[in-house]
């Protein structure tokens, strides 16, 4: 993944520190049907990643999920797992070029 | 609560809520841009952007396809007066499906789409010091 976000050409990007972060949602078939891939568990995992080094953007990362499956006697859990590691980007200003 | 209770409130409350949760089907997808920015251009963000529509069908549930994404892709850049395209969208599909996932008699379907709209304000020419490449040859 080169780029998490959008930058707009006419802007200034300045890259950061290294970041990772892990979120995760648990649903209970058959009451819930789990959302495999879900876009908002990686979105949450970019905001999490960003929000400890501050930066808009993550470039040069990767994103991974993992799902487990514990299945019991009248449902079954499934626990969806989304990493997000790369490096973080600020965009520091946009302006209008001559 | 009695045995009795359980059985003839605590069972059907159950088996309903399991109905209408396994009848949900969700898919969604993130994307940063949806149409080609130009290097040498200028852009403006004009702040998040909604678009949203809801179906009712009978024994059949509508298809995100092209123009279905399009139509709200154009509603979600309605909503922000001068913005000419979409960045950092997600797209999401949820369709609720009565009373099986496996027999539709009636399905409720939300499409929406929601991100941040940018404005393409002018595409200038960009200043070089000096070429030092050659434009690659796609072909093999």
């Amino acid at each position: 993944m080169p780029q998490s976000a959008f930058t707009p050409p006419n802007s200034d990007v300045v890259p950061g520190e290294h970041v990772k972060a892990t979120v995760s949602h648990s649903f209970f078939s058959p009451f819930q049907t789990p959302v495999i891939p879900d876009a908002r568990l990686q979105q949450e995992a970019y905001f999490k990643a960003l929000e400890k080094s501050g930066g808009d953007l993550i470039i040069d990362g990767d994103y991974s999920s993992r799902i487990t499956i514990v299945p019991l006697i009248f449902l079954t859990v499934f626990t969806v797992e989304g990493t997000v590691e790369g490096t973080s980007a600020r965009i520091n200003r946009i302006g209008v070029r001559r | 609560m009695s045995w009795s209770d359980l059985l003839f409130r605590g069972v059907p409350a159950l088996v309903g809520a399991s109905l209408l949760g396994g009848c949900t089907t969700s898919s969604n997808l993130l994307a940063v841009q949806a149409k080609y920015t130009y290097p040498g251009g200028d852009y403006e963000p004009r702040g998040h952007a909604v678009g949203e529509v809801k179906y009712t069908r009978f024994f059949s549930a509508p298809v995100m396809d092209r123009e279905a994404f399009l139509s709200l892709q154009q509603k979600a850049l309605d909503s922000r007066p001068d913005s000419d395209l979409l960045v950092d969208y997600l797209v999401s599909s949820d369709v609720v499906m009565v009373p099986f996932e496996f027999l539709p008699v009636v399905s409720f379907t939300t499409f929406r789409v929601e991100g941040t709209a940018i404005k393409f304000r002018s595409l200038g020419v960009q200043q070089f010091r000096d070429t030092p490449a050659a434009i690659p040859n796609r072909n093999p």
